[in-house]
C-alpha cells in the first residue's frame, strides 16, 4: 500500500509540474490510484460516477451565484470605483494611494468571493496613479496583490464555501468566522505600510493635495448600493435569515438590477459577465470533479485511518501535529495552487485534526489564512502574477514587495491559532455554532 | 483535414459553452424565484432543488469543459513552462494529452454506458415535480467526449493553450 | 485460507447511534458466526460516497455493501419510497413495520425492484416515523395551526405532505438547522426525533410531536449480485441472519432512543405533545392525496405501486 500511495504522489507531482491542468491531474492520478488499490472494475465505477455525484449538488450552486455576483458588479464598473472613491478621501496622506487600495481591498472582498479577480481589479484602476505620484514599483504592486487576497477571508468566501462543503461544516458559520480575521489582517497591512514609510519615505514619495469635498462626496452617489447590497448580504448571513445559496442567488439577482438600475449594464457587458461566470465556475468546478476521484483513493487507500493510528500510537502532543500540519500547508501554499491544496489535503488532515479536538470553524479559518498566504508567494503566487500582468511590472519586483506583507500576515496567523476567540467571536454571537 | 477537426471541435465547444451559460442564468432565476417566492408569498418554486442540483449544476460544469480547456481556462503550474518548452518532440504536451485523453476516454466511456441504463430505465425522481435525471447525467459524458476528442487530436498536434482573457461564448 | 474482505460503507459518523446500534451489531454478528472468514473494511462518514449515493457506490462496486436510505433514490427505488409516505405505520407499530418490510424487500421488491438495478437486499431497517417540531411551545391540537407555516422537509415526500396542508416545505441540511429555526427562517422542522441532541436543536424548539405519522425512512443494505453469489453459503446465511437481527436492534435502538428524548425534552420544559385524535384524521384525510400522486406516479412508470402498499398492510396485520 506503501508503494502505490508513493507512486501515485510522484505521478500528481510530475503531472502538476509538467503543467496539467490541476483538475486533470486530480482525475488521472486519482484514477491510477483506484486502479491500483481496487482494480479496474471498480476505477471504472468511480470515475463514471464519482465527477457527477459530486457536482450534482443544491449546495454547490452557492459558488458560482457568489462568482456571478462579483461579475456583475465588475461588468458595471463599480469595484474600479470603490478603490476610487476610497482614494479621493485619503490621497492627500503620504501613501494614501496605497491605503486605498487597502481598504478598498476590503470593501471589494465584501463583495467578491475571489482573490486574483480583486487585486487584477484594484490593480487596473490603481496603478496609473501610484506611477504618477511616483510610488516604488514593489512597494505599489505588492501591496495590490495583498489587498487581494482579503477577498476570500471577508465573507462572501470562495475558499470557506468549499471548506464547508468538503468538510460538512456550515457555511454561513464559516463564512462569520472570516469577518474579524479579514479586519484584523487589514488593520495590520494598514500598520506596515505606516511603518515602511516611516522607515523609508521614499517608497511613496508625493501625495496629491486634498481632493475638494465635492468631488469626494460625488464618489458615494455610485458606491453607496454596492455598499448597501454588502451591508445586506453581511446581515442576511449574520441573521441567517436565509440559507446561503439563497443569499448568494439574491445577491446576484440584486447586482444585476442596480447595475441595470443605475444604466451600467448592456446586453454586451452582461453577456461578458455570464461568460466569465462561467468560466470560473465550470474551472472550480471541475477541480472538485476531478478532486472527488483522487479523495476516493485517498480513503480506499486507508491512509486517513493510518495517519490517526499512528498518531495516537505514537503519543504526539496533538499541537505538533497540528504545527506540522500548518508546516505542510504553507508549503504546499509556495507550490501549488490554492483550491488545489484544500481538495488534496482535506480528505486527509480534516479527519485527523477532528480526531484530535480541533474545532472544525476556527481550523476553516486557520486553513484560509495559510491560503491567503499562498496566494502571493512564489513561485505560485497567483495574485502576484494577475498584478504584474495587469501594471506591466516584471513579477519578480512584485513578488519583492510582498515580503514585509507577508511577515504580517505570519503574525495574524500566529494571532488566530493562539487566540481563536478572533475567529468564533461573530459566529458564536450569531448562534451559528 | 486538420482544420476541419479544429473547426468541427471548436463549433462543438462553443455550442455546449453558450449552453452551459445560459444554465448559469437559468440557475440565477431559479434560485432567485424560488427564495423570493418562500420569503414574500410562501410559495416557492416546485422543482428547484432538483432542477438546480441534477440540471444547473451539471450542465454548467460539464458542458463548459471543453471550451474551458482550449481557451486556458483550467489553473495549471506555469513555472516550469519555459524550460518544458525545450524538451525536444514536444513531449512534455504530448504526455499532459495522451494521460488526460486516456482518463477523460475512461470516464467517457464507463459514464456513457451508465447513461445508456438511465436512458432505459428513464430515471426519474419522485416528487412535487418529477425530474428526468437521465436527461442531466447525458451531459456528464458528452462534455467529457468532446474534451477527449481535442486532446486525442492534441495528442498528435500539440497546442499550447494560453489563457484568453476576452472569450466570446 | 484468507478471509473475505467486505467493503462496508455508510453515511452515518463513527459514533452516531445507527453506527453504533445498528452496523455494529451486524458486523459483529457476521463475525460472530463465520469467525475468521469475513472481515469488514468499514467506511462511515460518506468517505466512500454521499448519503444519496450509497447505493450507486455498491453497483459502481466502490464498496461491496452498503447502507443506504432507499428515500434518497427515488429514482432507482420507486417502489420502496412507500414507506416515507404518510399513514404508512405509527410509531408503536414500528417494529411490526420493521418485520412487514423485511418481508416484504426479501419476497418482493427483491424481484420488482432491486433485481432491476442488479442488487440483493441482504437485511433492511424502518426508522420510526418522522415527527415535527415548532418552535413555538404551544402544542399543535389542529392541522390548521401548520397552515402558511415554513417547516424543514428531509426530502421530497414531506415536501409533498406539506403543500398538501397549505404549509411550506424548506430543504435546510441539518448542520445549518439550528441556525434556520432560531432565527426564523423555519417555523419548524421534520426531523426524525433521535437526530435533534446530535445538532442541538432542543435549545431552538418549543415543541415536538410523539404519534404523527410522516412516514419514516426505508433503508437498505445493499450488494452486489454477482458479489453476493460468489460468498460461500455459511457467509450468506451469516450475513442474511446477522442483518435481520441488526435491523431489529436497529428498531429497538431506534425506539428507545425516541423515549428517552421525550424524557429529556419534557426536563428540559418543552412540550411533547400527542396529536389529538381529531388531528390525526384530520391529518390522514388531508393527506390522502399525496398516497394517491404517488399510486399516479407508480403507474405512469407502469409499477404497481398498489400491490406493494397492500402487502406491506397484509404483513403488518400478519404481525398482530
Ligand atoms: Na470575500
Ligand atoms: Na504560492
Amino acid at each position: 500500500m506503501t508503494a502505490i500511495v508513493l507512486i501515485v504522489t510522484v505521478l500528481l507531482l510530475v503531472l502538476l509540474l509538467n503543467g496539467m491542468p490541476v483538475a486533470f491531474t486530480m482525475l488521472v492520478a486519482g484514477g491510477v490510484g483506484v486502479y491500483l488499490v481496487a482494480g479496474w472494475d471498480t476505477m471504472a465505477g468511480v470515475m463514471s460516477t464519482a465527477p457527477y455525484e459530486q457536482v450534482a449538488s443544491y449546495t454547490l450552486s452557492t459558488l458560482p451565484m457568489f462568482i456571478l455576483m462579483a461579475e456583475f458588479l465588475t461588468a458595471g464598473g463599480f469595484t474600479a470605483d470603490i478603490f476610487r472613491a476610497f482614494y479621493k478621501w485619503s490621497g492627500h496622506m503620504r501613501g494614501g494611494l496605497a491605503y486605498a487600495v487597502i481598504f478598498g481591498g476590503a470593501m471589494l472582498a465584501a463583495i467578491s468571493g475571489s482573490s486574483s479577480a480583486a487585486a487584477g481589479t484594484l490593480a487596473g484602476a490603481a496603478h496609473p496613479e501610484m506611477r504618477r505620484y511616483g510610488y516604488d514599483d514593489s512597494f505599489a504592486t505588492g501591496v495590490m496583490a495583498m489587498s487581494g487576497t482579503l477577498s476570500i477571508m471577508i465573507p462572501p468566501s470562495i475558499a470557506f464555501i468549499i471548506f464547508g462543503i468538503i468538510t460538512e461544516t456550515s457555511v454561513g458559520a464559516l463564512l462569520l468566522a472570516g469577518i474579524l480575521p479579514g479586519l484584523l489582517t487589514a488593520l495590520g497591512y494598514v500598520l506596515a505600510i505606516r511603518l515602511s514609510l516611516w522607515h523609508n519615505p521614499a517608497l511613496a514619495p508625493t501625495a496629491p493635495g486634498r481632493f475638494p469635498l465635492r468631488e469626494r462626496v460625488e464618489t458615494l452617489s455610485t458606491v453607496w448600493p454596492v455598499m448597501l447590497l454588502m451591508v445586506m448580504l453581511l446581515a442576511a448571513i449574520y441573521s441567517g435569515a436565509a440559507t446561503v445559496t439563497e443569499i448568494g442567488a439574491v445577491g446576484a439577482a440584486a447586482a444585476l438590477v442596480i447595475a441595470l438600475a443605475m444604466r451600467r449594464m448592456t446586453l454586451r457587458s452582461f453577456v461578458k459577465a455570464v461568460t466569465h461566470g462561467t468560466r470560473n465556475s465550470a474551472m472550480i468546478l471541475a477541480i472538485i470533479a476531478g478532486a472527488s476521484v483522487f479523495g476516493i483513493f485517498v480513503t480506499l487507500s486507508g491512509v486517513p485511518q493510518m495517519l490517526v493510528q499512528a498518531v495516537e500510537s505514537a503519543g504526539v502532543d496533538r499541537w505538533v501535529v497540528f504545527s506540522m500540519i500548518l508546516v505542510l500547508l504553507l508549503i504546499l501554499g509556495f507550490f501549488l495552487d490554492q483550491l488545489a491544496v484544500m481538495v488534496l489535503t482535506l480528505p486527509i488532515i480534516f479527519p485527523l485534526l477532528l480526531r484530535l479536538g480541533f474545532e472544525p470553524i476556527w481550523f476553516g479559518v486557520i486553513l484560509v489564512k495559510t491560503v491567503e498566504i499562498g496566494l502571493v508567494t512564489p513561485p505560485m503566487g497567483l495574485n502576484c502574477f494577475v498584478v504584474s500582468s495587469v501594471t506591466g511590472v516584471p513579477a519578480h519586483k512584485v513578488f519583492r514587495g510582498i515580503w514585509w506583507l507577508v511577515l504580517v500576515d505570519m503574525l495574524v496567523l500566529l494571532a488566530l491559532i493562539l487566540f481563536p476567540q478572533i475567529s468564533l467571536t461573530i459566529p458564536r454571537w450569531a448562534g451559528a455554532m | 483535414m486538420l482544420a476541419l477537426i479544429h473547426r468541427v471541435l471548436d463549433l462543438l465547444e462553443r455550442a455546449l459553452m453558450t449552453v452551459a451559460g445560459c444554465m448559469l442564468v437559468v440557475m440565477l432565476c431559479s434560485l432567485t424565484i424560488d427564495a423570493a417566492g418562500r420569503y414574500l408569498f410562501h410559495h416557492p418554486l416546485p422543482g428547484n432543488f432538483e432542477f438546480t442540483g441534477y440540471f444547473s449544476m451539471v450542465m454548467l460544469a460539464f458542458l463548459a469543459l471543453p471550451r474551458n480547456y482550449t481557451t486556458g481556462g483550467h489553473i495549471q503550474l506555469d513555472v516550469l513552462k519555459p524550460w518544458l518548452r525545450r524538451v525536444p518532440l514536444r513531449l512534455s504536451e504530448r504526455l499532459n494529452a495522451l494521460l488526460a485523453a486516456a482518463a477523460f476516454g475512461i470516464v467517457t466511456w464507463y459514464a456513457g454506458i451508465e447513461a445508456l441504463h438511465k436512458i432505459e430505465m428513464r430515471e426519474t425522481t419522485i416528487g412535487i415535480v418529477q425530474m428526468p435525471v437521465y436527461i442531466s447525467f447525458i451531459c456528464f459524458p458528452l462534455g467529457c467526449l468532446v474534451l477527449t476528442l481535442r486532446l486525442a487530436v492534441e495528442i498528435f498536434f500539440p497546442e499550447e493553450h494560453r489563457q484568453v482573457e476576452d472569450i466570446e461564448l | 485460507q484468507e478471509p473475505i474482505t467486505l467493503k462496508i460503507s455508510y453515511q452515518f459518523p463513527e459514533h452516531h447511534f445507527v453506527t453504533l446500534g445498528c452496523i455494529n451489531p451486524f458486523i459483529e454478528g457476521v463475525e460472530k458466526r463465520v469467525p475468521g472468514k469475513v472481515t469488514f473494511q468499514r467506511f462511515p462518514a460518506e468517505q466512500l460516497a454521499k448519503a444519496f449515493n450509497q447505493l450507486d457506490s455498491v453497483r459502481n462496486r466502490i464498496a461491496d455493501i452498503s447502507i443506504h436510505n432507499a428515500g434518497y433514490t427515488p429514482q432507482l427505488t420507486p417502489l420502496t419510497t412507500f414507506l416515507e409516505l404518510p399513514g404508512m405505520y405509527s410509531f408503536d407499530d414500528t417494529m411490526k413495520a420493521q418485520r412487514a418490510f423485511e418481508k416484504l424487500a426479501k419476497d418482493d421488491l427483491a424481484k420488482t425492484e432491486y433485481a432491476k438495478i442488479g442488487v440483493v437486499p441482504v437485511w433492511v431497517f424502518v426508522t420510526s416515523p418522522y415527527q415535527f417540531q415548532m418552535v413555538t411551545k404551544e402544542p399543535t391540537t389542529s392541522i390548521d395551526q401548520l397552515r402558511g407555516k415554513k417547516l424543514r422537509v428531509p426530502g421530497a415526500g414531506a415536501e409533498m405532505a406539506l403543500s398538501a396542508i397549505d404549509a411550506v416545505g424548506v430543504r435546510v441540511p441539518a448542520s445549518d438547522l439550528y441556525l434556520a429555526l432560531q432565527r426564523g427562517t423555519v417555523d419548524g422542522s421534520i426531523i426524525s426525533t433521535q437526530a435533534l441532541p446530535a445538532y442541538k436543536l432542543d435549545e431552538v424548539l418549543g415543541s415536538m410531536s410523539t404519534n404523527a405519522s410522516w412516514g419514516g425512512s426505508p433503508f437498505i443494505a445493499p450488494m452486489r449480485k454477482d458479489r453476493w453469489d460468489a460468498l460461500p453459503d455459511d457467509v450468506r446465511q451469516a450475513i442474511s441472519e446477522a442483518g435481520h437481527e441488526a435491523g431489529e436492534k436497529c428498531v429497538e435502538t431506534y425506539m428507545r432512543l425516541e423515549i428517552e428524548e421525550h424524557e429529556r425534552l419534557r426536563k428540559l420544559g418543552k412540550t411533547v405533545f400527542a396529536l389529538p385524535e381529531p388531528a390525526l384524521k384530520q391529518l390522514d384525510t388531508a393527506l390522502q392525496p399525496v398516497v394517491d400522486n404517488w399510486l399516479a406516479q407508480m403507474d405512469q412508470r407502469s409499477l404497481d405501486g398498489k400491490a406493494v402498499i397492500a402487502k406491506f398492510k397484509s404483513n403488518l396485520a400478519a404481525e398482530d
